[in-house]
């Protein structure tokens, strides 16, 4: 039985998701994040929805890592054009950029690996959250960087968070867009 | 935190044997059942931190814990909704998967996009 603070830092990630698994209720929000990617402007705005399992675990604490657990994960990308074949590493963080950049080059992505020095099971466990925080710490987990960091250079909005009511019907649902 | 350490599990008769490697190498490291219509909604999961909504029949399951490559076996299902049956598979021109989220879509049998009230999703494999 996980009890401590310190039994749960010594647990593996996938070990503390199970103690939540078993011990908390869900939590349901109607809190959205909707974002516009820089980068892939024909595209609709997209919409991310918490896992109420994850968001149980964030309200809780001492479950889910620190945030630079994800944006600092070293990984590892293998690319392939015209029977050439290279490979990059770069950060979480990074990733959605570099994937980007070599598409434009016309490199195809072929395969990612986690590098070994991950920090998942052993970066300091988060304390508890509030649902605020819980879904900042989402839009940096789950959304590109560049569209949150401000690295893609533009002025318009690229991120709201709102409620699930404040969205129109899905009869148009490929043309949604973020309004200015 | 109780842990049980063993290399073999076998039946009482000593055979049938089976690696702990192997149990822990088939064992569904990740799942979600989610609504796609409406407001998008995720009934229950296992390792999800949250599905992105990118449009009409597509949706981005993002895992809490990655896995440790893009090497991992998926399967997906999804309700008919009483109109064309409906298919699911992976977004996009690429071959490879992300270790820490899919992209899934949903056609119907004509090659259209589209959203269901079911869109089960399982991976496979190991994680970071």
């Amino acid at each position: 039985m996980i009890a401590t603070h310190g039994q749960f830092q010594a647990a593996k990630l996938w070990q503390r998701l199970d103690y939540a698994r078993q011990h908390l209720t869900p939590v349901q929000t109607d809190l959205r994040i909707m974002f516009e990617d820089p980068l892939h402007p024909d595209e609709p705005a997209k919409q991310v929805v918490p896992s109420p399992n994850w968001l149980a675990a964030a309200l809780h604490g001492n479950i889910l890592p620190s945030i630079d657990a994800y944006l600092k994960m070293p990984l590892k990308h293998r690319y392939e054009r015209n029977g050439v074949v290279v490979e990059r590493q770069v950060l979480g963080a990074n990733a959605a950029m570099l994937r980007w950049r070599m598409q434009e080059e016309g490199w195809q992505f072929t395969r990612e690996d986690v590098m070994p020095g991950h920090i998942l099971h052993t970066a300091d466990v988060m304390p508890p959250m509030t649902l605020k925080e819980a879904m900042e710490y989402l839009l940096q987990k789950d959304v590109p960087s560049h569209v949150w960091s401000g690295g893609a250079r533009s002025n318009k909005k690229m991120f709201v968070f709102c409620k699930a009511d404040q969205l129109p019907g899905r009869a148009f649902r490929n043309a949604w867009e973020i309004i200015q | 935190m109780s842990t049980l350490r063993i290399n073999t599990l076998e039946n009482a008769s000593g055979g049938d044997g089976v690696a702990q490697a192997e149990i822990y190498g088939g064992a569904v490291r990740t799942w979600c059942d989610v609504d796609q219509t409406g407001t998008q909604a995720i009934r229950d999961d296992v390792n999800v931190s949250s599905i992105t909504d990118a449009g009409v029949g597509k949706t981005t399951v993002t895992y809490t814990n990655a896995h440790t490559n893009g090497n991992y076996a998926v399967s997906g299902a999804s309700s008919d909704d009483g109109t064309a049956a409906a298919l699911m598979g992976l977004n996009g021109t690429s071959t490879a998967k992300l270790a820490g989220s899919y992209v899934g879509i949903v056609w119907n049998t004509s090659g259209a996009a589209s959203d269901r009230t079911v869109f089960g999703f399982t991976a496979m494999g190991y994680l970071a």
